[in-house]
């Protein structure tokens, strides 16, 4: 599956589009990593705990997106945007969005 | 001793009106895609023939959705242990859903042919999960309804 | 480009799961490690309590307190018996070699035959239990087996375990939170601080016994108590309250032995009225 924010995939040409598709999740943090980031507070620097928290949040709404496209039968998305909000206390929504086609 | 009657009651309010409301507005939201699946909705900036059409306008649909004290519950549990917080995920996929359906009714009614650079914003009102507080989610789809002067949609 | 509407099929983007089974599976894996945490606070409460000492004990229950709670501190009604009892636990102590306890006997005005043993060295009596009883020794032993309870220090064990299990309560729920403070000195009421546990009772049992040895030289008048308190029960009075907190009275009278002895002194006509 071919995934870009591009218009179009480079050097293929789209033949068939079959709508939005799109794949969110919603990941807590624990309270591990709450207290950790509650130290982290005082001497600032790069949270990592969250940062791969949110990274993996993004690998799974990327996934479903995907498994979306894949069951309308279409082998890229193109134009995708991905956006994060925080709908819920302590808690992170990732969603991803795009078109998905078929390429030739 | 009262509280936790209260706690108790409140969830099972929460769990029972909330499970039905949430496959009531599903099945009316499954309903609503099949009927508007002839007007597609796609986030490419640039469309076949899209120079053709003579109006083009932009459509918004929105919704603001809330939760309710047995998803709030859950939440709230699901903090302490980390993971996927599934109480929400439906939340949020029947409100964007539902605001993505509201654009494309909102197109369709001017005669639309397809929605264009859609993009969709969410935002939360209000969560914070302060006691006796609402929980609410708003989601915004907009974008741009290519209308043919004149015609009605063309597959 | 062509255009082909396609359905996306359902459950992708949200779980289908009853969300009673996620509810139950956390529920229970918190229940789990609160309990595990309560159990180890709970231990280690029992060994950290004994590191204070019996003068601050004493300082934070200090007499007039407990009496104006035990809403004893205006009578004069009882000076008398308070005083006998006062003699006969300073007897039992000097008989038993120790210093490092104070203790102080009050009449508590309750209707059922009933001895309590309070933090700060505080034992009560209720009027009740002097009627019933007939010997000398067996008001000792009463009296032994508070003091029995003061020694092992039951009365604090059992205030921290309150005091935690207060504050677990309250950082778990929030319940009370606004009067924590009063809710907390009003739960660990004195009279309700009298619950422990039955291998608690069992020890405080020994303890009044050996007392009782060492003053009398034998341990006639033992059971006397426990004896009375069975023809009470299978009379007309049911002192449930008596027997929930307690052990099986049969086992206590077995395990403490026969009674059978001739030189039991009687009381003084004065303590009961």
């Amino acid at each position: 599956m071919i995934i870009t924010n591009l218009e179009t995939v480079p050097g293929r040409t789209i033949i068939e589009h079959f709508g939005l598709v799109q794949g969110n999740t919603i990941r807590a943090k624990h309270i591990g990593r709450d207290i950790f980031a509650g130290i982290k507070n005082i001497f600032g620097g790069e949270l990592k705990g969250y940062t791969e928290l949110l990274t993996e949040s993004r690998e799974e709404a990327t996934q479903r997106m995907i498994q979306q496209a894949e069951s309308f039968g279409a082998n890229a998305i193109v134009n995708v945007r991905f956006s994060t909000s925080s709908v819920a206390q302590g808690a992170a929504e990732l969603y991803a969005y795009g078109t998905a086609v078929r390429v030739e | 001793m009262i509280d936790f009657a209260i706690f108790l009651t409140l969830l099972g309010l929460g769990f029972a009106f909330g499970r039905y409301a949430e496959s009531r507005h599903f099945v009316s939201i499954i309903q609503r895609e099949k009927e508007s699946l002839h007007c597609p909705v796609v986030t490419l900036d640039s469309y076949p023939d899209m120079h053709d059409k003579t109006e083009s306008t932009l459509v918004t649909g929105s919704v603001v959705v809330s939760i309710d004290y047995f998803k709030r519950f859950l939440a709230g549990l699901r903090n302490i242990f980390g993971g996927r917080m599934s109480s929400y995920e439906s939340l949020l996929d029947r409100a964007r859903r539902e605001a993505i359906l509201r654009m494309k009714e909102a197109a369709m009614e001017k005669g639309a042919v397809a929605v264009i650079s859609t993009r969709i914003e969410t935002s939360s009102i209000s969560k914070n999960a302060a006691k006796g507080s609402v929980g609410s989610v708003e989601v915004l789809a907009y974008g741009t309804a290519l209308i043919s002067g004149g015609e009605k949609a063309e597959s | 480009m062509k255009y082909t509407p396609k359905q996306a099929p359902e459950g992708i983007n949200y779980s289908q799961e009853n969300p009673l089974k996620e509810l139950v599976l956390l529920l229970s894996t918190a229940t789990m490690i609160i309990a595990l945490v309560v159990y180890v606070l709970f231990v280690s409460s029992d060994i950290l309590v004994r590191f204070i000492p019996f003068s601050v004990e004493q300082q934070l229950f200090q007499q007039h307190l407990v009496e104006k709670e035990l809403g004893m501190d205006a009578t004069q009604a009882w000076q008398d018996q308070e005083a006998y009892m006062q003699s006969l636990v300073e007897r039992l102590q000097a008989a038993n070699g120790d210093k490092s306890f104070t203790f102080k006997v009050h009449i508590i005005d309750i209707k059922t035959p009933n001895a309590f043993a309070f933090p700060g060295g505080h034992i009560g009596v209720t009027p009740e239990l002097l009627n019933i009883i007939e010997s000398e020794n067996g008001l000792a032993m009463v009296l032994g087996h508070e003091m029995g309870h003061h020694y092992a220090r039951d009365p604090i064990k059992g205030l921290g375990k309150a005091v935690l299990l207060s504050m677990v309560m309250y950082a778990l729920t929030g319940l009370g939170n606004d009067e924590f403070l009063p809710s907390l000195v009003g739960q660990v009421s004195l009279l309700g601080m009298s619950r422990f546990s039955q291998d608690q009772e069992r020890l405080a049992d020994k303890t009044g016994k050996d007392l009782l040895m060492k003053v009398y030289g034998h341990a006639g008048g033992a059971t006397e108590f426990f004896e009375k308190m069975k023809d009470l029960r299978d009379g007309k009075q049911s002192e449930l309250s008596f027997f929930e907190t307690h052990p099986p009275t049969d086992e206590r009278i077995q395990s403490l032995g026969q009674s059978e002895h001739p030189a039991l002194v009687p009381l003084p006509e004065f303590v009961r009225r």
